[in-house]
């Protein structure tokens, strides 16, 4: 069994004698792996989880991405973050636990290894130790919080639906949910796309980090300074920014007949008009997923009504109508386009489909409250047992969640691609927390061994 | 520094500032209450508070009438120093409860606005930048970073960013067209964090965490900023007052008059609800109290908001948290116990073996019998305002989220309004951005309904009640309180109601009787 990583020796050494490891256990390992074969499949998860916890997480490096400055007393302020674990009881049922906080990485990891929860969420830094809350006179304040964003596919069950028979969807998600991750990833890489350009340009952020949150979503950490002081109202305020509002929305939307005139549509902010612009690409691989979406009615009718517009819809139903049937979805989406600049239309009305498609949706409570709990990195997914390991924007359209995220009980038991993909992902972390914390990484990401 | 700009600002601050003699003594930027001046006796003091509560109250009430008139007079004859005493003391008084708070700031802002020292608010804002005044005490706000933009950000702005601009122009009232650097028109580059209102409805150009913002926005920019701040410090003064030990003389001189000016206000609250008709005066009379098996009939008395959460739900036998929420509260506030709120969405949400672990808890926390065991109040409209619905949700506030048509079709389908003025009115007043005047009116519209149509064949059937002869114009403009909370909407609607069928039985008993 390799002896590992970052959990127990200090972060600039580990990398060094890592490597002298890996080579000592080079030749021994395949002679491992058939041994633990034979031992492991009665490995309950409660023991795999602690094996995973007292191999593989990397507590320090947690720390060191947490914890920005140091106090007068010399220690971090790792101590006045909140954690909070989830874990299971005897009797299968799950427990809560908040306003849990550390010392440091050591007792953090020490009490991982000790509890195993079944996942770890990070919440704000307080004014205080919040294991301290009821022996303060105030209520806990929170200070400060990374600036997080949630996307997660379920809330684009609609558009995913589209074009696509409902009930086997709804089956086949149940069944597998890491499978339809993969196949909606579409989705992922535009959310991915246009929020990394609207935080880098629109508001100056640097440090991002996105985080595959398990199951079918991920999640955004923007480490920026500035980002972690945001008061509430401010991250109300960007949330807001950054969601996209349908011109035709809510119950009666459906019903609006297309008789009804509407005034010309407002000026379009230039952030959505980049995000179009960003997710028009994106658009002909939906459709192409979709080689029938515009022989079924039901899915041209809600497609048309998305526009705000009433001669822009009448024009691009006439087109649709005209289109040769041998044509693929997205190039008649092209030709649909292409007859609106004929006409001399306004075609930011057509784009209004496009962003109602595919713009990203996102949680909004969870960005929009400092005291709220998020998944951090590198916990497990309860229900499907990945790692939650975190991504680069660059990559994302390679990433594959299916094939890229290391699983719990593969990776404890020894199994070498899982392992691989985990010392990738941690690479990565360590990576992203040297530019963050203003230093160069002590080697350069390696693949594999 | 910013020379165009009082010229042009819109007609926010009109009048010209006609110099007495008290304010030549005061500095420049006072008008924002930076500093406190040495206090005076306190019978000079209590009259001067109690004026200055008057008249904010009255600007509220009157202020379309004196917006128009030329002179304000009340406001040029105040003395600086008792304008700055008055307001710390009402500082002292309001401050410290959120809907005194929110009542005090909102005057403040008015009575800034109104001000005609203020010739040009962007001027006072200079104060805070930090070139000339960066030793000011208190700054209004904590680093204010403005500089005037360089040549090279005409450059950046280049497209859409320009028409982006423009288009903010032009809703100040500014007509010029063209070249946004010939027009001379200073910009300045303003932390997004100090512009929130404008990033949250993306009606600025944020560039790399900066907002580039023309110089004429400086006048909303400062109301903004001095709205934060009057808050905070409302709190801090509070709170200073509160800790202060009760023997002081301090305490002996200021608590009664605390106590008198929040009494005061209370008092002043109360009988403007009862002019306006609002039911608050009344209580919760148990008539309109709402119970389960009226729930079917009060449906159609519900607010649009609730109203579409209803719908929503049968149809899909679901809502997400917000919405239950905002409906669960709005039928606790309506009346329902307990355990018809229990029953009711046992009955509503489908996943029927789920109840109990994912939502009867959320029930019973709302009726303040888990966590922190506080009962929730209903939410009221301005905190439904602030609830934006995400992608699936169908909270908040249908005359703000919902577009023209949808709008439109909503509130006849639901509604059952078919006035066609009121229609009209409805759509242009949620289009311009004022959600709750356009409720108001469909409460008029209904209430006028119910007041003139038989007893029993109420809003469920309008085809009975073909032209409601209501009495022209003067009907129209008759002045509803603006609906500010859904369950006074709500109560109002089924008062009305009651009182129109009582009405119609005792023409009918008379009738019989003769």
């Amino acid at each position: 069994m390799r002896k590992r990583v970052c959990a127990d020796s200090p972060q600039e050494s580990c990398d060094h004698s890592d490597q002298v490891a890996d080579e000592k256990v080079m030749e021994r390992e395949a002679e491992l792996a058939a041994v633990q074969a034979l031992i492991l499949p009665g490995l309950n998860r409660r023991e795999s989880l602690r094996r995973y916890y007292a191999e593989w997480f990397p507590a320090p490096m947690i720390e060191r991405w947490l914890a920005d400055h140091v106090d007068s007393d010399g220690r971090s302020s790792l101590h006045f973050r909140e954690f909070s674990f989830t874990l299971e009881d005897s009797d299968g049922s799950e427990r809560f636990i908040r306003y849990l906080s550390y010392e440091d990485a050591a007792t953090f990891a020490a009490e991982l290894v000790r509890m195993t929860p079944l996942r770890y969420d990070i919440g704000a830094v307080y004014d205080a130790n919040p294991r301290d809350r009821h022996r303060r006179l105030n209520k806990l304040e929170p200070m400060e919080r990374e600036l997080v964003f949630d996307v997660d596919l379920d809330v684009y069950e609609p558009v995913i639906a589209l074009g696509h028979d409902t009930d086997n969807l709804k089956a086949a998600i149940a069944q597998d949910p890491l499978r339809a991750c993969t196949e909606n990833w579409l989705f992922i890489e535009a959310a991915v796309a246009v929020l990394e350009r609207a935080l880098r340009e629109d508001f100056g952020f640097q440090h991002i980090l996105w985080v595959f949150s398990g199951r079918r979503g991920i999640h955004a950490w923007v480490c920026d300074p500035r980002a972690r002081r945001l008061s509430d109202e401010a991250r109300a305020a960007i949330v807001e920014y950054l969601q996209y509002r349908a011109p035709l929305t809510g119950v009666g939307a459906a019903a609006a007949s297309s008789s009804m005139s509407r005034a010309p549509t407002a000026l379009m902010h230039p952030s959505l008009r980049r995000a179009a612009e960003i997710l028009m690409p994106f658009m002909d691989r939906f459709l192409d997923q979709r080689p029938g979406i515009w022989f079924d009615e039901q899915a041209v009718r809600t497609l048309l009504a998305l526009c705000p517009d009433s001669r822009v819809r009448e024009t691009l139903g006439h087109a649709l109508r005209r289109s040769h049937s041998a044509d693929s979805a997205s190039t008649t989406w092209r030709n649909m386009l292409q007859r609106l600049e004929d006409k001399r239309l306004d075609t930011d009305a057509a784009l209004h489909i496009v962003l109602h498609l595919l713009y990203p949706r996102l949680d909004v409570n969870v960005t929009r409250q400092r005291n709220h709990l998020l998944k951090g990195p590198f916990s497990v997914h309860p229900k499907t047992n990945c790692i939650c390991v975190p991504f680069t924007p660059d990559r994302v359209s390679s990433f594959r969640p299916e094939r890229d995220v290391p699983q719990l009980i593969p990776l404890v038991t020894g199994d070498a691609a899982s392992q691989q993909q985990m010392r990738a992902c941690l690479e990565m972390m360590q990576a992203f927390v040297a530019r963050l914390r203003g230093c160069t990484p002590p080697r350069p990401p390696m693949d594999g061994v | 520094m910013i020379t165009g700009a009082p010229q042009m600002s819109s007609g926010l601050v009109a009048g010209r500032w006609a110099a007495d003699a008290s304010s030549k003594a005061r500095p420049r930027g006072d008008g924002l209450y930076l500093t406190c001046p040495p206090g005076p006796t306190v019978s000079v003091f209590y009259s001067s508070c109690t004026a200055r509560q008057s008249e904010t109250a009255e600007v509220e009430v009157l202020l379309d009438r004196l917006l128009r008139l030329p002179q304000y007079r009340f406001l040029q004859d105040y003395p600086g120093r008792a304008d700055a005493l008055s307001h710390f003391m009402l500082r002292l008084a309001f401050g410290q409860s959120a809907d005194l708070q929110e009542w005090w700031v909102q005057a403040e802002r008015l009575l800034l606005r109104l001000r005609p020292a203020l010739e040009s608010l962007s001027e006072l804002a200079e104060q805070f930048l930090p070139g000339d005044a960066a030793s000011a005490q208190r700054p209004l706000i904590e680093s204010v970073s403005c500089e005037k933009a360089p040549r090279q950000v005409f450059e950046t702005l280049r497209g859409d960013g320009y028409q982006l601009i423009h288009e903010q122009l032009k809703n100040m009232g500014h007509t010029g067209t063209g070249n946004l650097e010939n027009m001379g028109i200073p910009m300045f580059k303003i932390p997004f964090e100090l512009v929130l209102r404008w990033v949250r409805h993306r009606q600025l150009w944020l560039h790399a965490g900066y907002a580039w913002v023309p110089a004429l926005a400086w006048n909303e920019l400062v109301l903004e900023w001095f709205d934060a701040f009057l808050r905070r410090a409302g709190v801090a003064a509070a709170q200073r007052l509160s800790i202060a030990p009760s023997s002081s003389r301090l305490q002996e001189r200021l608590s009664p008059m605390v106590l008198c000016l929040r009494e005061r206000h209370q008092g002043w609250m109360r009988s403007r609800q009862r002019q306006a008709g609002t039911l608050r005066s009344i209580g919760s009379s148990v008539a309109v109290e709402l119970h389960l098996p009226e729930l079917g009939d009060a449906v159609n008395d519900f607010p649009l908001c609730m109203r579409l959460l209803m719908v929503r739900l049968q149809d899909h036998g679901h809502l997400r948290h917000q919405g239950r929420l905002q409906l669960g509260l709005f039928l606790k506030g309506a009346g329902l116990t307990l355990s018809e709120s229990l029953q009711f969405w046992r009955e509503s949400l489908l996943g029927k073996n789920e109840f109990e672990r994912e939502y009867a808890y959320g029930i019973r926390y709302n009726y303040g019998l888990e966590g922190k065991r506080k009962s929730c109040p209903p939410f009221t409209c301005a905190r439904m305002l602030e609830m934006r619905p995400g992608p699936g949700e169908h909270h908040g506030c249908p005359f703000q989220e919902l577009a023209a048509p949808a709008l439109e079709q909503a509130v006849r389908t639901y509604l059952k309004i078919e006035e066609p003025e009121d229609i009209e009115e409805i759509t242009r007043f949620a289009a311009s951005g004022q959600p709750q005047r356009a409720c108001t009116t469909c409460l008029r519209s209904l209430v006028a309904t119910h007041e003139s149509s038989p007893a029993g064949a109420v809003a469920s059937s309008p085809e009975t009640t073909p032209v409601a002869p209501r009495s022209a114009s003067g009907e129209r403009n008759s002045i509803l309180a603006p609906v500010q909370h859904p369950n006074d909407y709500l109560a109002q609607l089924r008062l009305t109601r009651l009182a129109n069928a009582s009405r119609s039985e005792a023409t009918s008993d008379t009738r019989m009787q003769a």
